[in-house]
């Protein structure tokens, strides 16, 4: 009986799993996929643990680039969130990291992008840095979600309420309550209208 | 040739697998005893509510059987049918009898009790069932101590009210004495005349004075034994004061002894570092949990 469990277990065992043997990068980008998702959500706690997860399977490595593109998509998500982009920690990793993807990634952030970077740049952002950073090369149709934020925070001086309201809805559908406070905060200064102020004391419970 | 003898291989290994597998469940079902004979009794009982179907038949403490089926007779009784396994059909004899009992803490359980020498009783037969009711027994025994207990009550309650009341009987009777005792002593004339002896009015007042400081120390006495029946209550309740007063010394101390020690003593440095250690070993085990159940899917991050 033993004798059976044991071969079973090693069959059942042997079968079904195969650790990778880079974990430790699989592991961070889980753990930073977890975070991203919780700080969205203003679920504080979680996020931080997640997000120090994240840097320290990324530091198991000498290969920096996985905990470079963490602190950059960090940094991002600020701007995301609406907060003016700053990213001292990548600036630290920079010099280690070679990565043209990574520096054309900061340099659209921080709005100091060169033409011959933006082939570097993911996709969605492709056709927005070409036009200048205007609002009018389709902010709606970028996806995912926290693209849209960051490209509607870049060119915030410019878009309408109903641009925010776009965000605003999409926010409130995913459940991402960080974002949603601060683009209802926005929504403020740009009009101010009871029922949005209602809206946020009621999600944030103030006064 | 090689992809052939690489479906011949995985052929193998999947009926291998396959026979492991079922000879795997064949031997936990035949340990579960799902192949073994049972022969099946019954027995009648007024009341099915201690009863459930698999409710376990215990013989010596281990399980022989268990409860079928629970039926209810057209005449109120229940039927209830149980069965007990073919290697253990010696324990149900002519005279056997189940004891359902009730313990006060825990589920009710059926006994097999069995007296030796008797012939095996025949499958389908009825048993008689009698029922311990621990709870119900304990009722029925304490009924009578508690009205013992109350008549106790009562009559300390009379004696301390006695006791306490200016009124009661046992004061008047020590004051009159002190009254009587107090005029005879000083009235040494009045004692003269009654006795006609100088020396004998001495000795009655030296004894008169001798019970006084006697009933002073009976009516003392009382007043200890007033306190004592009075206040057993409060007492118990100074006492566990103390004792959680101690506690909260000893917790003090101890902390206090933890911090001082914490800063200094080598042999807890020691103890730290291994709980580091053990730390950083449940870290590991963690980090391998993490790499068995983390989406393999992905290895880069993705920039938002």
């Amino acid at each position: 009986m033993r004798y059976f469990l044991i071969l079973i277990s090693f069959l059942i065992f042997g079968c079904s799993t195969q650790t990778p043997k880079n974990s430790w990068q699989y592991a961070s980008v889980n753990h930073y996929k977890n975070f991203e998702n919780y700080y969205l959500q203003n679920r504080v706690e979680l996020a931080a643990m997640e997000l120090k997860s994240a840097r320290e399977y990324a530091k198991e490595s000498s290969d920096l680039k996985t905990l470079a593109s963490i602190e950059l998509s960090f940094c991002a998500l600020k701007v995301a969130m609406l907060e003016p982009f700053s990213c001292p920690k990548f600036d630290e990793l920079k010099p280690l990291v070679e990565s043209k993807e990574l520096d054309a990634y900061e340099s659209f952030l921080s709005q100091t992008l060169h033409k011959d970077e933006i082939s570097y740049l993911p996709k969605q952002y492709q056709k927005f840095a070409k036009n200048g950073y205007d609002k009018k090369s389709g902010i709606k149709e970028i996806e995912p979600l926290t693209s849209k934020m960051i490209v509607a925070s870049l060119s915030r001086e410019n878009i309408t309420i109903t641009d925010i309201d776009n965000i605003i809805n999409d926010a409130s559908y995913h459940g991402y309550k960080n974002a949603l406070i601060q683009w209802l905060k926005l929504k403020l200064q740009k009009k101010d209208d009871e029922k949005t102020r209602q809206i946020l004391r009621l999600i944030t419970g103030t006064k | 040739m090689q992809y052939h003898k690489m479906k011949l291989y995985v052929g193998i290994f999947i009926t291998a697998f396959l026979i492991s597998l079922s000879l795997l469940f064949y031997t936990i079902m035949e340990k579960k005893g799902y192949f073994d004979k049972h022969i099946n009794f019954f027995f009648k009982t007024k009341e099915a509510s201690s009863f459930f179907v698999g409710m376990p038949i215990n013989f010596s403490g281990f399980e022989i059987g268990s409860i079928t089926k629970l039926t209810l007779m057209p005449n109120g009784d229940v039927k209830i049918d149980f069965r007990v396994k073919q290697n253990h059909h010696k324990w149900i004899c002519e005279n056997t009898k189940l004891m359902l009992e009730k313990p006060l803490l825990g589920s009710p359980t059926i006994k097999v009790i069995t007296p030796l020498g008797h012939k095996e009783l025949k499958k389908g037969s009825e048993l008689k069932i009698v029922i311990r009711d621990d709870i119900n027994d304990i009722i029925k025994d304490l009924q009578p101590i508690l009205g013992e207990v109350k008549q106790i009550i009562h009559s300390i309650n009379v004696i301390t009210t006695n006791l306490a009341s200016k009124d009661a009987s046992v004061d008047k009777i020590l004051k009159n004495v002190e009254n009587l005792s107090s005029k005879l002593a000083s009235n040494d004339a009045l004692l003269d005349t009654i006795t006609g002896d100088k020396n004998s009015t001495l000795a009655i007042n030296n004894s008169l004075k001798k019970t006084e400081e006697i009933f002073n120390e009976i009516q003392e006495l009382i007043k200890n034994i007033q306190k004592q029946i009075l206040t057993p209550a409060s007492n118990s309740m100074v006492v566990v004061d103390e004792i959680f007063k101690d506690i909260k010394r000893k917790l003090d101390t101890l902390d206090g002894t933890v911090n001082a020690i914490g800063s200094y003593d080598k042999e807890l440095i020691t103890l730290k570092k291994e709980l580091h250690l053990n730390l950083d070993k449940t870290h590991q085990i963690l980090n391998k949990i993490d790499a068995i159940l983390i989406d393999k899917s992905q290895d880069k991050v993705v920039l938002p």
